[in-house]
């Protein structure tokens, strides 16, 4: 064999190398299916927590849509009577009492409302609304003056319905007060420290869940039974929305650790 | 009662994540891609290892064979890019090569038919990395000295270079080896 050319010496590397083959160890794929199977469920469990996240995430914002928050110290500062849940009793179409910007404090209007449809509230919370409905009346007579700016001509023409609430009120007031077996109080004094017991029960006797935040923790807590939960919303702000901890295996972000 | 599966079927297995498929296409194929990883391995323990990688390489991409060339093609240029990434990752063993005087050797008085396939792979693995990557990739897996400056990251001229060395040298490990062969013939 004389003076070989380049192509032809790689050829003959090549015909003998290409398709050689060579025994691996004997327990060589059970060095390497361990190194298969913890990768790949590592990884799905990480996408799936993050998909189930994002899932319960969408899905509760979108039933639990940003509501006007019930302030429970609401009786001071008033706010526009939305459709009275007691003039639905009362036979007088809703409409009117809607044009009604009748300065009533919307808790005290809950409150009623939640007497008719509740069939045992405690006591506390008779008491509470009896004693709100003192108040809804006082506020109703402001109700009768014009409010502020561009409500002038609306409170002209719902002058009437705002006294139709008043009268409507008046009369679920007295229905609760004779349910309840409790005189109407006309002290001040006894007013606010009833509600301030009312707005106590009431604090501690309420669903924590007031969001989209709640849901999710309360989700969280029920799947992820750690202390440092996989994700953790804070709740007790406005929004609900602010998310605090995180916790993937690897990944762990903590803003407040502080409950 | 073993039914065997042809690679096609193995490798749609191994797309679905059965296990059981990937430990067939394993047993099926290992001895080959072994002695793929062997020519780019300075010896069995490297190859080894660069097999394990490669497999597993090969069991997280298969979803993204698309059937073009052949499966066993595709499977062998995973295990080229892994020992090629094991080398790039040592790089610095590279460059300092001892280069000897392996121009100047006649190439001439071998008989290349004596030497076995064991030979010639043992000449490949004492080759130092550059040379063997470079000797590997054209003469035996076919890319051009364009693909492999790119892949190594080297430049073309260096590859070129690096081949004709590599050549050089194992004509002359070739004469030595058939020296010893005649030797033990007539001794």
């Amino acid at each position: 064999m004389q003076h070989i050319p380049d192509n032809e010496f790689d050829r003959l590397f090549k015909d003998r190398l290409m398709d050689a083959e060579v025994q691996p160890a004997n327990d060589l794929w059970e060095r390497i299916a361990p190194q298969l199977s913890t990768k790949k469920k590592r990884n799905m469990s990480i996408y799936w927590s993050a998909a189930a996240t994002v899932l319960i995430a969408l899905s509760a914002g979108l039933l639990f849509k940003p509501q006007e928050k019930i302030a429970l110290h609401a009786a001071q500062e008033s706010v526009p009577a939305k459709v009275p849940a007691a003039a639905g009793n009362s036979g007088v179409p809703a409409e009117k009492h809607v044009h009604a910007k009748a300065q009533v404090s919307s808790t005290a209007l809950q409150a009623v409302s939640e007497e008719q449809g509740d069939n045992s509230p405690s006591p506390v919370e008779k008491h509470y609304a009896a004693s709100k409905n003192l108040i809804v009346e006082e506020k109703s007579l402001v109700a009768m003056q014009p409010v502020e700016e561009d409500d002038h001509h609306i409170i002209k023409v719902t002058e009437e319905p705002a006294a139709t609430i008043t009268t409507e009120i008046e009369t679920a007031m007295t229905e609760t007060a004779l349910a309840n077996n409790i005189k109407p109080v006309n002290t001040e004094p006894e007013v606010s420290e009833a509600m301030n017991e009312a707005a106590e029960v009431e604090q501690q006797s309420r669903p924590r869940i007031r969001n989209a935040g709640d849901i999710v923790n309360f989700v969280v807590d029920k799947l992820d039974k750690r202390e440092q939960k996989f994700v953790e919303f804070r709740t007790d702000d406005d929004e609900g929305t602010s998310l605090v901890a995180i916790n993937i295996g690897p990944l762990k972000i903590n803003q407040r650790r502080s409950r | 009662m073993t039914r065997t599966y042809t690679i096609t079927e193995l490798m749609e297995g191994c797309k679905a994540g059965n296990r059981k498929m990937q430990e067939l296409l394993y047993k099926q194929t290992a001895s080959k891609m072994l002695a793929v990883c062997m020519r780019y391995a300075k010896d069995r323990m490297e190859a080894e290892d660069s097999l394990q990688l490669g497999y597993i390489k090969i069991f997280q991409k298969v979803t993204e064979y698309r059937g073009d060339g052949s499966f066993e093609g595709w499977m062998r240029r995973i295990m080229v890019n892994t020992a090629i990434e094991s080398y790039r990752r040592n790089i610095k063993s590279m460059n300092v090569v001892p280069i000897d005087d392996a121009y100047e050797q006649p190439a001439t008085g071998f008989d290349f038919h004596r030497l076995g396939m064991q030979d010639l792979m043992k000449l490949i693995q004492n080759l130092a990395d550059g040379y063997r990557l470079v000797f590997n990739m054209y003469a035996i897996e076919g890319y051009s000295h364009k693909e492999i400056s790119e892949m190594l990251g080297i430049s073309e001229g260096a590859s070129k270079s690096q081949l004709s060395r590599a050549r050089a040298i194992l004509k002359q490990e070739i004469i030595k080896m058939e020296g010893i062969n005649y030797a033990t013939y007539t001794g």
